[in-house]
């Protein structure tokens, strides 16, 4: 997923509404499933992360970093969750390895052609049952759906809290891999 | 350089010393070892009886194809820079910065991308790395960094096929990488490209909030000086007991020195550690 981290960190920064839509388009058409899947679910708002919170990143942080030179960097970065990516400890990673680091699972009803054709839909008149059995949690069938739709769609994705951030690339990958990684792999 | 930088009359005398020549001041000897950082750039070993100290200045201990690369030199007082002394400092590797530049470049070819660098030392390595990946076009420079570019070109560093952006029409500009210096990407010399990509090549493009105060678009973190894995890393290296902290984030690097059971104290000079981002060029240079 570090192409999808270098995508949203573009997206940051490009103030410009067709340069985005040209960097996404980019994007879809270089990236193979599943990272592209899992970064469609990530731009619409379809993933949440429901133990990534700022308490849990914390203390992840306490137990690999000094705490004295912890203070200082988020004293000089300002934002909790960057300052944790920049200063997660760095291990040897292969830099297109896939995001979860195992083979894709096998193909169901939800993930074949009939879901990639859902994928152009609004989310409330897809099948329900699509939905359940999606692996990834998805809140799309609850309200918080349209909440997150309609967040998603006017003010784009920087200014939700969205802890699937641009992560750097020298994160770890397996097993302890960063907050939000972790957070997906225990569900 | 510093004659290019400051005029004739930069010092009150000179005297030409290379690398690893030993210079002896009575009881005292010297000697200047690479240090990394640009091309020339030395730190420098003052060796009296049984004690060495030595001075890095600036340095960085990776591969930069435009100058020596900085050697480890055993002492017993090491004067460390730290401008990056923070663990959320980590550059990591410049070619990839590179590769998203021209990624950029064969994704938007009709806008001009427009790379803010130090004029000297970062413009010319950004050139070399962007040689090195396979890019043969002619890259565009702003007048403020010709002379200097051009002298990196006459010791012998390949820099390939370099033009003055002035003179050039805004449409021929199109596709094309032009360097410019920090300042000279936020002002109205911009307008002469369409629609600029602006980009950073700097160390300090690690942080976003640093990106964003800039109005940059295009962060490339690519530093002439060593990250905090390279500051540490170089400490341990040198075997210094005692290490003297200056330039920078000195807090953060002696509390790390003195976890690691070495005595270490800052040294505060005044006017170090924001010069990439804070080069001022002069109105005739900015016309050019």
């Amino acid at each position: 997923m570090n192409r999808f981290a270098a995508l949203l960190d573009r997206l940051a920064y490009e103030p410009g509404r067709n340069n985005k839509l040209r960097l996404i388009t980019a994007y879809f058409r270089e990236v193979p499933d599943p990272d592209r899947g899992y970064a469609l679910a990530a731009l619409t708002g379809a993933l949440s992360f429901k133990h990534a919170k700022p308490g849990l990143i914390r203390d992840l942080i306490m137990d690999r970093t000094d705490p004295v030179l912890f203070g200082l960097s988020y004293d000089y970065v300002g934002d909790l969750s960057e300052t944790v990516a920049l200063m997660w400890p760095k291990r040897a990673v292969s830099y297109n390895e896939s995001l979860l680091g195992h083979p894709s699972p096998p193909p169901s009803p939800a993930r074949g052609e009939g879901a990639q054709l859902d994928a152009g839909l609004p989310p409330q008149i897809k099948p329900k049952a699509a939905n359940e059995t999606l692996s990834v949690p998805s809140p799309l069938a609850g309200s918080e759906a349209s909440e997150a739709r309609s967040r998603g769609q006017g003010g784009g994705w920087r200014h939700r809290h969205c802890p699937c951030e641009p992560l750097s690339p020298t994160l770890p990958r397996k097993g302890g891999g960063s907050p939000s990684i972790r957070a997906r792999i225990t569900r | 350089m510093m004659r290019l930088r400051y005029g004739d009359d930069f010092a009150g005398s000179t005297q030409a010393v290379r690398y690893g020549e030993e210079i002896r001041l009575g009881d005292v000897t010297v000697k200047f070892h690479p240090a990394g950082h640009v091309l020339g750039s030395a730190q420098i070993a003052v060796s009296c009886k049984d004690t060495c100290i030595v001075a890095s200045g600036d340095y960085k201990d990776v591969i930069d194809p435009t100058c020596a690369p900085f050697e480890v030199v055993p002492c017993d007082v090491f004067i460390t820079e730290a401008t990056f002394g923070l663990p959320v400092f980590r550059h990591g590797n410049a070619a990839d910065e590179v590769k998203k530049l021209l990624a950029s470049v064969a994704l938007f070819p009709e806008r001009a991308h427009l790379v803010g660098a130090y004029s000297l030392g970062k413009a010319q390595r950004v050139i070399a790395l962007l040689r090195e990946q396979g890019y043969d076009a002619p890259i565009y420079l702003h007048g403020a960094m010709e002379e200097i570019t051009h002298y990196y070109q006459s010791r012998g560093v390949a820099l390939g096929e370099l033009r003055a952006v002035k003179g050039m029409k805004k449409a021929d500009l199109a596709g094309t990488i032009a360097l410019a210096p920090p300042s000279a990407t936020s002002d109205i010399w911009t307008r002469r490209f369409p629609d600029p990509v602006t980009a950073f090549a700097s160390g300090w493009m690690r942080v976003r909030a640093r990106a964003r105060q800039r109005g940059v678009e295009l962060p490339l973190v690519i530093s002439d000086h060593a990250d905090w894995d390279g500051l540490t890393a170089t400490i341990a290296a040198t075997g210094a007991g005692e290490v003297w902290v200056t330039h920078g984030q000195e807090d953060a690097l002696v509390h790390w020195c003195k976890a690691h059971g070495l005595a270490a104290r800052p040294l505060d000079l005044v006017g170090y550690g924001d010069e990439e981002e804070s080069e001022a060029v002069t109105a005739n240079e900015a016309e050019a």
